[in-house]
Formats: structure tokens, sequence, C-alpha cells
């Protein structure tokens, strides 16, 4: 019971699963750089654990729906924090210079991405890592910042194989983005509100944005299936609530989605034969739910163990 | 009138301005702990608009004063506890990452409690400890006065009315593209899957969800944004309108029932309509 309302509070915090990847990945990153950390003793060790495991953050972040690109992010990240690093510790004891320094690099760095003001934020956060680690190496000593930055590449190197030993979650979000899209169904049904359309749309979106991150899975075809009748749903349920005079009940619709939403929730084969209503407008809806409930049966054994 | 272009450069210029000057403060100020002018000034321009860096720094300090609080707490609990800092340290990432992707007072909480068990921890100056945070606090507060006087004495005037920023040529281009795409898929005589109609009505989503953004970062900001949000309301509507359209035919082009697009009514309307 208090797994349950834990699980559907964290749902309301983090619908997607995004966050509580992060957050699982980070807890184990800093493990495993913890048990590296005692074997290999960096000279500043909470400088380099900090500045080589963030580039993991960035590599998760939600708009990273690559596993290419994360790679290629990360490894960007990983250059430009040991350039960042350089820059400031090398110029660090002297003042006026440094401040020139600084400005100057923060204007190329803002000035070279001014085409993607999006990802801005990462200029501030490589500035401010590397301020953080000013904390450490400021003493204008040309061999102790050398020695920081291969640290720093060490750790990275560690943080990267850990990165790529993390089991595979990303199905989590894909998921959560079928169970939102399912909640948003049944709520539909429920209200005939229109204005809900919008936010299955946008699950929708989090569910085709998550299925790169599945390609080389054998059940992808199965996830692209689902998403793509989940979509077609969409348009068909649109359509049903601007019917006026409705001879039918878009009850059933919530009922059968209910039955298949709790199966997903649980993660198990969904043994449901759903009532067919013998109306015209519902043909669709007897056909695409038992298709859906079909591919979600075979997917359900992958993601279940 | 400023073009988009035109109008990040000066924002980059006035970025650089803001770091440089917390970056003197911490060169020139010998203030103990002032490293913490930057680190705060950097935290809060990170969205890189003025709007939200506006509502960022006044969320930085509410959770820098809690955070350094609560620091206060598991500080003393580690003087007791010192084997405990490795399970700590992992729950406290593990509650850090989560916050993330919340809101950012919550996140920045969580930070300030990092850095100062982190560097606490390994100096271990139980006396000095209050002075510390006190240091600390006033130096987060003097960065978020750094921000918040450029952003209201310097250049509260130079964003005025940024109605370029809506980017009104792009957003009337996707709403003629989508129409297009819509009534090109309409008229299609093989079979059309749901994905093709996610390709029309996608952008529409994407865009919509950029101007409510734009929309937030200009309700907190200095400058006189009223044209600005005027226009973002009209594309919001013109954009609403063109999905909900899309969205009510979208079932009748997947099955094929082409009786219900009238193609006489909508192939004749021409560029300055749909935009207009």
């Amino acid at each position: 019971m208090f797994i349950y309302k834990l699980s559907s509070r964290l749902d309301k915090l983090d619908p997607y699963w995004y966050a509580r990847l992060m957050a699982l990945k980070a807890a184990y990153l800093a493990t495993g750089m913890f048990i590296a950390n005692l074997l290999l003793r960096p000279s500043m060790p909470s400088v380099t654990m900090l500045l080589s495991g963030v580039g993991v953050f960035l590599a998760e972040m939600p708009t990273m729906n690559d596993l290419d690109k994360k790679d290629k992010i990360y490894l960007g990240y990983i250059i430009l924090i040991s350039l960042t690093v350089i820059i400031f510790s090398s110029t660090s004891y002297m003042q006026l210079p440094f401040l020139v320094a600084i400005a100057g690099w923060a204007y190329l760095l803002y000035f070279v991405l001014r085409k993607k003001p999006e990802v801005f934020s990462i200029v501030s956060v490589l500035l401010m890592l590397a301020t953080i680690s000013q904390e450490g190496i400021n003493t204008g000593n040309y061999f102790a910042t050398w020695n920081t930055v291969l640290f720093i590449l060490e750790f990275a190197l560690i943080g990267f194989w850990l990165h790529k030993m993390f089991p595979f979650l990303y199905h989590k979000i894909w998921l959560s983005s079928l169970v939102r899209s399912l909640e948003t169904i049944v709520s539909i049904a429920k209200s005939g509100e229109k204005s809900s359309s919008l936010l299955l749309r946008k699950h929708s979106m989090v569910s085709k944005s998550s299925m790169l991150l599945l390609k080389h899975k054998p059940y992808a075809t199965l996830a692209s299936t689902i998403h793509n009748d989940i979509s077609a749903y969409h348009y068909y349920l649109y359509n049903l609530i601007s019917i006026e005079d409705k001879d039918f009940s878009l009850i059933d619709i919530a009922d059968d989605f209910s039955v298949l939403l709790s199966a997903v929730k649980n993660l198990q084969i969904c043994a449901y034969t759903a009532s067919y209503a013998e109306c015209e407008e519902l043909d669709f809806h007897n056909i695409k739910f038992s298709e859906i409930l079909l591919s979600w049966n075979k997917l359900c054994e992958h993601v279940s163990n | 009138m400023r073009t988009r272009e035109q109008l990040i450069h000066l924002r980059i210029v006035h970025v650089v301005i803001m770091i440089t000057t917390a970056f003197f403060a911490y060169q020139y100020s010998n203030w103990p702990d002032a490293l913490w002018i930057p680190i705060s000034v950097l935290a809060i321009i990170g969205p890189f608009s003025p709007g939200l860096s506006i509502g960022k720094a006044k969320q930085r300090m509410i959770g820098s004063i809690a955070g350094l609080l609560l620091s206060v707490i598991i500080w003393l609990f580690l003087q007791y506890n010192p084997n405990l800092l490795p399970i700590i340290a992992v729950v406290l990432i593990y509650c850090l990452a989560f916050c993330i992707l919340q809101e950012y007072t919550y996140f920045i909480m969580l930070v300030s409690v990092m850095l100062c068990v982190n560097y606490d921890y390994m100096n271990l100056f139980f006396k000095t400890e209050i002075t510390f945070l006190s240091n600390r606090a006033i130096c987060v507060l003097t960065g978020i006065f750094i921000c918040q006087f450029y952003e209201y004495f310097i250049f509260k005037h130079s964003y005025n009315n940024a109605v370029s920023l809506v980017e009104s040529e792009r957003l009337d281009k996707l709403i003629v593209t989508s129409w297009d795409c819509f009534n090109s898929l309409a008229n299609k005589d093989s079979k059309i899957s749901p994905e093709d109609i996610d390709l029309c009505i996608n952008p529409i989503l994407i865009e919509l969800s950029r101007l409510r953004d734009l929309k937030n970062s200009f309700v907190n900001s200095y400058s006189k944004q009223d044209e600005t949000l005027k226009l973002i309301a009209r594309y919001e509507e013109k954009l609403n309108s063109i999905y909900y359209w899309i969205s009510s035919q979208g079932y009748a082009v997947l099955n094929r029932k082409q009786e219900i697009l009238s193609t006489s009514r909508y192939d004749n309307i021409h560029e300055e309509e749909l935009c207009n």
C-alpha cells in the first residue's frame, strides 16, 4: 500500500520516469566513483568526481533522446569542461587577465551556440562547474592543473564505462508515456472533454521521442505498433466526442481501457475480452482496442522481466 | 525594432557583463567564500532569458537559505556519525538528481546542502560553522543583487516589446505547411498511417509549447511586453484552432471518408487567409 501511494505520488512529480531514471543513475554513478576514489585517490576528489559525473546528467536530459547523441554530448562536455578548467585555473592568479579570459571564453561559447539558444544553459553549467573547481585549484600551478585535468579525464572514462554498464531502463520512460496516454483516454471517455486531447498528444510525443531509445531492442516494433494504434485512437476518440445525440455510451470505452491500464501498470498480460458493442460508431473501438490489447500482451513478456 | 538575432546577441553581451561583474566582485572583494558570488550569478542566468532569470533568482534565494539551514542539521548529524557520510552522500545525490527536473528551489536547496556538507566535512571547523554559512548566504545574496541590479536598472528597456522573439514569419509558414501537409494527406489515394498525420500536427504542438514558455518568461520580466503578449495570444489561438481542426478531421482521413473534407471548400484558401 505504501509503495503504491509512493509510486502514484512520484508519478505526479515525474510523469515520464525521467527524474527517477536520472536519480537511480546518479546514485549508481556516485557509488562507482566513490569506489574509484578509494582506489585512485585523485588530488581533488570532490571536484574530480563532480566534474566528470555531471556529463552523465546532461546526457540523460529528456531532450537527449538518442543513444548516440548521449555519447556525443558526454564526450563534448568532457572536452569543454577540461578546456574551461584549464583556462580558469591557469589565469586565476592574475586578477585582470582572469576577468578578460572568463569574459572572452563565456562570450565565445555563447556566440558559437547563438543559433541554438535552447542549449545556452549548458554554457552556464560549464562555467559554474569550472568556478566551483576554483575552490580547489586556483594556485596558478600548471602541473597541479594538468594533474587535475588528467584525473578528470580518468574519472570521465570510468563515468562513461559506468554509464554504459547501467541496466537498460529506457523502456520505463516509454511505458510511463503509455500509462499516461491510457489514463488520458479513460479520462476523456469519462468526461468527454476535448481539451484533454492536447494532453494526450503530449504523451504521444514523449512516447515517440522515447521510442528512439528502444530502437535496438527486439520489442521496438511492438512498441511502435502500440504507439501508432494509440495515435489513431486519439483521432477516433476526438471524432466520437464531437458527435451530437450519441446513441451509445463512452463509458464502455472507459471501462475497456481501465482494464488495460491496470494491466500495463502492473506489467501483466491482460486476459480480458472486451464486450463488443453493437453499434456502427463503436466498430473502430472494437477492432483497435483488441489490436492494442494483443500487442500489449506480446510486448508484456519482454518488458516485465 | 531589433531582430531575433540582434536580441540574442544583445543578451549574450549582457550575460557576459553580469558574469564579469560577479568575477570582479570575487577577485577584488577579498570576502571569504566570495566564489559563491559568480556561482550564484551563473546559476541564475542559466535559463538565459531575462524573465526566467528573475524568477530563478527568487527561487535561488529561498532554496539557498533553506539549504544552508538544512546543511547545519546534516553537518551536526555527520559530526556524530562520520561513517555514514557515503550513505548520506548517495541519498543526497539521488534526491538531487531527482530534483533536476523539478522546481529549481528544491534543486538548489539540495545543491547548497551537498556543497556545504562536502567542503565542511573536509575542513571540520566547528567553531566557524555559523560564520561559514553566513558568508555563503551573503555571497549568494550579493550574486542575486548583481543580477537584479543589472536586469532592473541597466537592461530593463533593452528588451521592451521583443516581438521578434515570437518569430511570426516562421509561425505563419508553419501554419501554411501544416495545412498543406494535411490537405495533401486528405487527397492522397494510398493508405495513410497515424504517423503521417502526426507529422502535420506535432510541429504545431512544439510551437505551442515554445510560445507558452516564452509567455512565462515575459510574465516575470521587468521590461514592457504588452505587444509581445498580445501577439503570442494571437498565435496561440491560431495554432490551437488548426490543431483542433486537424484532430477533428484526422479520423475521417485515416478511414478515407473524404466526403467530410469538402475539398472544394478548402482548396481555394490562400496563404494570406490562413495567416490572418
